[in-house]
C-alpha cells in the first residue's frame, strides 16, 4: 500500500511549448531530471513511496486545467490524468491524505475530488471515468480519479 | 417488390445523409463560436491593454474590467455553441477564480508565499494587475486544437454532402427537380438535428451531452427521411 504524504521535492521550470500546451522542465531541488511534464504551476505535490504525485495547472485562469501527473523519478510521468472542458474553469484547492492511498482536492465547482493510487498498475476501459477528466493509457492505470 | 426495397433504401439513405448535415453543422458551428472567441478575448484585451498605456484606464480599472468582459464572452460562447457543445459545457459546473483570488494567486507567484497585496508598493500592484489582465486573453490551447480538428471533420463532411448532391443533379433526368430535393434533405437534417438536439437537451435537463447527441441525431434523420418521404 502507498504511504502518502506531502512533499516539497520538485519544482518547474517554464519551457517551450508543445503542440501549443504549456510545459515545464522538472527539477528535483537544484538537479533537471531531464523530464518535461505538461502545465505550469505546481499547485501540490506529494509522495508515494518514491514516487510523486503532482497536481499542475496551466495559469489559465478563465478556463484552467489541471494535470494530476504521477512520476517515477527514473522513468519520468507513468501516468496522467487531466481537468478540464472548453469554457468551463476550475481553481486547484488542495484537500487532505485521506488515506495511505487517498488524497482529495477541489477544481471544478464545490465538490470534493479524489485521487487513489493503486497498489500497482491494473486494467482500465478506455474513455471510462468522470466527465471532464482525460487519460492518456488505453488499458493501464497507475491511479483512479473520481468526484466524491 | 424491387420499387418498394428501393423506396427504402433511398430513405434511409436520405435519414443518413440528413445525419451527416447534422454532424457537420454542429462541428463547424462550434468550432467557428471558438475562433469568435479566441478573436474577442485578445482583441478586448489588447484594447485594453492598449488604453491603460494611453492613460485612458488605469491597470487596476482594466483588471476589473477584463475579469467581467471575460466571464460574460465565456457565457456567450456556451450561448452560441450547438445543443451537443453548450450539453458538454453544462456537464461540468464551472468554478472560476474571482479578482481578488486572481490578485492573491499573482502575489505569491510573483512575490513569494508570504507576500502580501496591500503591502505592496504602487508599482508592484500594477505588475499584478497587469499580470491579470495577460492571463484573461489565454484561452485553453488543447482546446482550441481540438476545435480545429473538429472544424476540418465537419468540412470533410459537408464536402462528403456536398459531393453526393453534385452526383445526385448530374445524374438525374429533371436535374431542377433533382437539386430541389437535395436542398431539402440537407436543410431537413441540418434543422431536424438542431431542434431534435434542442428539444432533448430540454427533455433531459442541462448538461447531459449523450442524450442531445441522440436527439441530434434522431432528429436529424428524422426530418431528412421524412422530407424524402413526402418530397
Amino acid at each position: 500500500m502507498p504511504a502518502m504524504k506531502a512533499a516539497t521535492l520538485y519544482r518547474l521550470e517554464p519551457a517551450a511549448d508543445a503542440n501549443g500546451e504549456a510545459t515545464s522542465a522538472l527539477w528535483r531541488g537544484t538537479r533537471d531530471t531531464g523530464f518535461f511534464i505538461p502545465g505550469r504551476v505546481l499547485e501540490a505535490e506529494y509522495d508515494a513511496n518514491g514516487l510523486a504525485l503532482l497536481f499542475v495547472s496551466h495559469d489559465i485562469p478563465y478556463e484552467e486545467q489541471l494535470e494530476i501527473l504521477l512520476i517515477d523519478p527514473q522513468g519520468g510521468v507513468i501516468d496522467r490524468a487531466t481537468l478540464g472542458r472548453s469554457y468551463v474553469s476550475g481553481s486547484f484547492v488542495p484537500g487532505a491524505i485521506a488515506g495511505e492511498d487517498l488524497v482529495s482536492f477541489q477544481f471544478f465547482g464545490d465538490g470534493l475530488w479524489q485521487v487513489r493510487l493503486r497498489q500497482s498498475s491494473g486494467f482500465a476501459w478506455p474513455w471510462s471515468g468522470p466527465a471532464g477528466v482525460r487519460r492518456y493509457r488505453a488499458y493501464r492505470r497507475w491511479f483512479d480519479v473520481n468526484p466524491t | 417488390m424491387a420499387n418498394q426495397d428501393k423506396t427504402l433504401f433511398d430513405n434511409a439513405v436520405a435519414a443518413l445523409r440528413g445525419d451527416v448535415a447534422a454532424a457537420a453543422t454542429t462541428l463547424t458551428n462550434d468550432s467557428a463560436v471558438r475562433q469568435a472567441y479566441q478573436r474577442t478575448i485578445e482583441a478586448v484585451i489588447t484594447d485594453l491593454q492598449n488604453k491603460v498605456r494611453t492613460g485612458t484606464l488605469t491597470w487596476t480599472q482594466a483588471a476589473e474590467q477584463a475579469n467581467e468582459i471575460r466571464n460574460v464572452t465565456m457565457e456567450t460562447a456556451r450561448m452560441r455553441s450547438s445543443p451537443v457543445g453548450r450539453a458538454l459545457a453544462e456537464q461540468i459546473k464551472s468554478k472560476g477564480k474571482t479578482l481578488n483570488e486572481l490578485v492573491a494567486k499573482y502575489t505569491i507567484s510573483k512575490f513569494g508565499p508570504n507576500a502580501l497585496f496591500d503591502k505592496l508598493t504602487v508599482a508592484e500592484k500594477e505588475i499584478i494587475y497587469g499580470k491579470i489582465v495577460a492571463a484573461a486573453a489565454r484561452s485553453n490551447p488543447r482546446v482550441n486544437a481540438s476545435m480545429l480538428r473538429w472544424s476540418r471533420a465537419g468540412r470533410g463532411l459537408i464536402f462528403l454532402s456536398l459531393a453526393v448532391s453534385v452526383y445526385n443533379v448530374a445524374t438525374a433526368e429533371d436535374k431542377a427537380a433533382a437539386a430541389g430535393h437535395e436542398v431539402a434533405v440537407t436543410g431537413a437534417g441540418i434543422a431536424g438535428g438542431m431542434a431534435g438536439g434542442a428539444i432533448v437537451g430540454l427533455a433531459c435537463g442541462p448538461g447531459a451531452p449523450v442524450c442531445v447527441t441522440i436527439g441530434v441525431f434522431v432528429g436529424g434523420a428524422a426530418a431528412a427521411f421524412g422530407v424524402d418521404f413526402f418530397f
